[in-house]
């Protein structure tokens, strides 16, 4: 039996090799796939020009001569862009890379837009990364190469004779879609393997065994992605009357999973949360209106050896009420900013219904970016305001001479401070482990519609008619 | 003859599958995505209510020049309903004032969320292109071999029918069968929009409309005849349609997403971080000059200038300060607009127009699919390209310039772009000339208790509201000049057009004339 499922495995493969539909599809997809290659090589070139240029921007934030000036620096913090950013974009591209905030009590936490890499002004548009071509144009492969493996035999009046050898339906429908598979998978992989020659080549990515591995997992996710299509596509070929038949309702299926719902996600979520334009503003004027109003009454940090009179009693009051108000808006920011992801994460659950999106998301999570990844980033970027501020308390508590204010800037130890001593912001990678808790839904449910996918092909292969009506 | 066979193509369409289920979808979608786009209209209208009426209030409430700042805040189009365009991240609120000059309007309302920008928002322009034309080469594709396969052509073509007759039916059909949804999908679209109380249509937006649906019957047109003509030159009707679809997707969905990527990456730009070096590096040569100005004419003393201050308003310094500080103003203002011009030059030409360009280049290259050119068509008749925002940007420009001049001849940045105080007002510190620094220092009692006497005198004043500036010759910017007229929207289509009615006439021709040898034997 299994010497007859081999036969049938290795005729589908050659039929395929033969054919105009496999022959057309390959050059589409891995002209598509070079085509992403390059766009990404000139954006990697874009990106390498700007990176020691910010770079410097971010260091001389750190060029202050003692603590005070320090507390007083507007310090910039950035995420780390991935070099697997062509295989798939994750947000990179538009979620916020980077916080601005001041270490001094009553200082800014600015949630920055994506400084590095965004025009504007440019149309809203899907990045045309490896997940998108996947998402849109294999999947159309799939049917193309599919809708016709049981109908297109049972046209031709083959089928009855193929069942009629010891083979069951079952391995039937085993031994062509895995032949389907392969010829996919192996399209992709072609593509994939141009892609990386050419960003390698021109020397925008380096080759490394993490790069191997995130590719592989990609064509993981696509022969998972591919296979819900291939089996779908199989079992609607077994179901219908007519090749042209199948053909016409997959793609109207494909139409709608991959093309229509993604569409409407965007609306609802904007219906469903409201999100105030300048949210990050009205919180930031908050603590500004506070000291003015301190200062309009008077008090207000007074010159250091004056205060130091009275033991500081009129700065440590004004510290107190400051630190409150940072606090108070430092909450409201961050419930604020909860409720800015909320649209989004709406936005992304609808999405999910969309198998296309289900294996985005689930790429995403495999390779460490996406949403998971801004989450990750803006822990670490608080973690490290109060990293920061714990060296300033642990160095001004080295001078005897200091008055000892945290954070009041003019109020702690004048001592040189040698910016080098200074902790930087160093970015730590996801973890896996965790990238898959924050946003591993979707592989769940891309592996859950896989398997319908194949219950329903088995279904529809053990009821289907031999031939022709 | 030609009427009966056309009604024959008709019914054969009608009572199909494919239709009733892109029929459906393409009604649905439309609705859905109208009610929304209505309600985000609203809301956005709602703020921009809110933002004259806060800007009226603060223009009115203003004693100083510097105060004065009469931004140009105009409604959103109410063709984005239908055609979204630019207008789903740049909104049409331009600040006007002395030291800021803008190539765009702000972004606004739903995308300051930046994780909101990574999906792309849909109106029912592209519900036509994507779904519509998706059943335009649903019904197209085996038009004419699908006939064959099934011998009905055979059939059709040995009764005494010109083959012209034929294929024109079956073109004409096609289309009457597409523009069916096409309308009702607009008339509910559009009772929907006018539900809306909000919803403010002009007579020039209705005829806009009205050639954005010509358009979108064009367009269909355009796809249905392709996939006919694929269909008369390929014999099987699984190939064409699986070219037809092919075809969709490239020429659709992936050229749709593909060009504005390109254009993003595909072109060299100039980092943004040497944009802010130089930046930073103009503000510093302007606060040097000050400084300069300051160390070659220096002031009379604290004592003279201390005021209180609030924001940018300054009252109850000395006479002779306020003297002092006029010359200054008059300098620091003029330094300013130069800066402020420098800067923009330094943005625009090191590196925003790299941008502009490639924020436009996907409009320039839609030609080349009938996709993307039909939505960039509609989107330049609905005035919400990019490309109109620049525009807008561009008028207001303009205005600035002719306000900066209004000022000017109203001797605006003197004595009075710091201060309302009249000639003849008592300042906070009488005799500046008894006064030492001791008693100047912030916290010191005696500047303390001046400061209460000025701050007592200050909400006198206030409340009086006597210092009002009159603002009544302040021309106002003229709102028609924002937008473009018809004439310049349709002078801005005409590649685009040329390239939809040209295609169109040369795939209908060649279909036509293909359909003349076609060999209806299976």
């Amino acid at each position: 039996m299994a010497d007859v499922a081999g036969t049938l495995f290795r005729h589908q493969l050659a039929d395929h090799l033969k054919s105009l539909r496999l022959q057309v599809s390959l050059i589409v997809v891995v002209g598509l796939f070079a085509a992403s290659g390059g766009v990404y090589v000139y954006k990697y070139l874009r990106l390498a020009d700007l990176s020691p240029i910010v770079q410097r921007d971010v260091e001389q934030r750190y060029d202050v001569d003692d603590l005070n000036g320090l507390v007083d620096s507007r310090l910039r913090v950035l995420n780390e862009r991935l070099p697997t950013e062509f295989i798939t974009e994750g947000g990179g591209n538009w979620f916020g890379d980077s916080f601005q905030f001041e270490a001094r009590t009553g200082g800014d936490f600015d949630y920055r837009g994506a400084s590095r890499s965004s025009n504007h002004w440019v149309r809203r548009y899907e990045f045309v990364d490896w997940t998108f071509l996947v998402r849109l144009v294999v999947s159309f492969l799939c049917i193309v190469l599919a809708y016709d493996t049981i109908s297109g035999g049972r046209e031709q009046g083959t089928l009855r004779l193929v069942l009629a050898n010891p083979v069951s339906r079952l391995q039937l429908l085993l031994a062509r879609t895995a032949a389907h598979l392969v010829v996919v998978v192996s399209v992709v992989t072609v593509g994939c393997l141009l892609g990386t020659v050419i960003l390698s080549l021109s020397g925008s990515v380096p080759l490394t065994a993490g790069l191997v591995s995130d590719t592989a997992l990609f064509v993981l996710g696509t022969a998972v992605y591919a296979a819900m299509f291939l089996l779908i596509a199989t079992g609607v070929s077994a179901l219908a009357k007519s090749s042209a038949g199948s053909l016409v309702i997959l793609v109207l299926v494909w139409a709608i999973l991959v093309v229509v719902i993604p569409q409407t996600s965007y609306l609802v979520a904007v219906q469903s949360v409201e999100v105030q334009p300048d949210w990050k503003r009205t919180i930031v004027d908050r603590v500004w209106d506070v000291r003015q109003e301190l200062e309009q009454q008077g008090l207000q940090p007074r010159d250091r050896q004056e205060a130091a009179q009275d033991g500081f009693l009129q700065e440590q009051r004004y510290l107190r009420i400051v630190a409150h108000a940072e606090r108070e808006s430092f909450a409201e920011l961050q419930a604020r900013y909860a409720l800015v992801r909320r649209q989004y994460e709406v936005a992304r659950a609808i999405n999910m219904l969309s198998p296309g999106m289900a294996f985005q998301y689930s790429v995403e999570a495999l390779l460490r970016t996406g949403l998971g990844k801004y989450i990750h980033f803006e822990a670490q970027a608080r973690r490290y305001r109060d990293d920061l501020r714990d060296f300033i308390r642990a160095r001004d508590a080295e001078d005897p001479a200091s008055p000892h204010l945290y954070f009041l800037s003019g109020f702690l130890s004048d001592r040189t401070l040698d910016p080098e001593d200074i902790p930087r912001f160093r970015e730590q990678r996801l973890p896996l482990g965790r990238s898959l808790e924050l946003i591993g839904a979707p592989l769940v449910l891309l592996l859950c519609e896989t398997a319908l996918a194949a219950l329903f092909a088995m279904w529809a292969v053990s009821r289907m008619e031999l031939s022709q009506a | 003859m030609i009427l009966t066979l056309i009604r024959k193509e008709l019914l054969s369409h009608l009572l199909t599958m494919r239709l009733a289920v892109a029929f459906a979808a393409t009604v649905g979608l439309v609705v859905l995505v109208t009610w929304i786009g209505s309600a985000e209209y609203s809301a956005r209208m709602v703020v921009h209510r809110n933002g004259v009426q806060a800007l009226n209030e603060e223009l009115g409430r203003a004693t100083i020049w510097q105060q004065v700042h009469p931004d140009v805040r105009l409604p959103p189009q109410p063709l984005s309903v239908f055609a979204l365009g630019a207008e789903a991240w740049v909104g049409n609120e331009i600040p006007v004032y002395h030291h800021g000059r803008y190539e765009a309007p702000r972004i606004h309302g739903n995308l300051s969320n930046d994780f909101m920008k990574s999906l792309v928002p849909v109106d029912v322009v592209t519900v036509v292109a994507v779904v519509l034309s998706f059943l335009a080469v649903a019904l197209g594709f085996d038009g004419v071999n699908g006939e064959r396969e099934s011998g009905t052509l055979r059939q059709l073509l040995a009764q005494p029918v010109r083959r012209s007759h034929v294929i024109v039916a079956k073109l004409l059909g096609g289309w009457l069968t597409l523009w069916l949804p096409l309308t009702v999908a607009f008339a509910l679209g559009l009772l929907i929009v006018l539900a809306n109380p909000d919803y403010l249509l002009s007579g020039g937006d209705v005829l806009r409309l009205g050639l954005i649906f010509v358009l979108s019957c064009l367009f269909l047109a355009q796809v249905y005849a392709g996939s006919l003509l694929v269909s008369t030159m390929v014999r099987g009707s699984a190939t064409s349609l699986v070219l037809c679809l092919f075809g969709w997707l490239l020429g659709g969905v992936v050229w749709m997403n593909m060009a504005p990527f390109v254009g993003d990456f595909g072109m060299r730009e100039t980092p943004w971080q040497s944009y802010v070096d130089r930046s930073r590096d103009i503000w510093q040569n302007l606060n040097d000059d000050i400084a300069d100005w300051e160390a070659s004419h220096p002031s009379p003393g604290k004592a003279y200038t201390e005021a209180l201050r609030a924001g940018s308003l300054q009252r109850f310094a000395h006479p002779k300060g306020y003297e002092w500080l006029t010359r200054r103003s008059y300098f620091v203002v003029e330094r300013l607009l130069q800066a402020t011009d420098e800067d923009y030059d330094a943005r625009w030409y090191g590196m925003h127009d790299e941008r502009a360009e490639q924020a436009l280049f996907a409009d320039r290259w839609a030609p080349l699919s009938p996709w993307d050119n039909y939505r960039v068509l509609t989107y330049q008749l609905a005035r919400t390209t990019i490309d109109d925002k620049f525009y807008l940007a561009g008028q207001v420009q303009q205005y600035r310039r002719s306000y900066i001049q209004w000022l000017r001849g109203r001797d605006a940045f003197g004595r009075r772009w710091f201060t309302d105080d009249p000639p003849g007002q008592q300042p906070m510190i009488t005799d500046p000339a008894s006064v030492t620094e001791d008693m100047l220092q912030p916290g010191a009692p005696y500047l303390q208790q001046r400061l209460a006497w000025a701050r007592a005198e200050s909400e006198r004043i206030n409340a009086a509201g006597s210092r009002t500036l009159d603002l009544t010759s302040l021309p106002p910017f003229d709102r028609s000049s924002g937008y473009r007229s018809l004439w310049q929207s349709v002078t801005l289509m005409l590649p685009g057009l040329a390239s939809l009615i040209i295609s169109l006439a040369i795939v209908i021709m060649a279909t036509v004339v293909r359909f003349q040898t076609y060999e209806p034997h299976g």
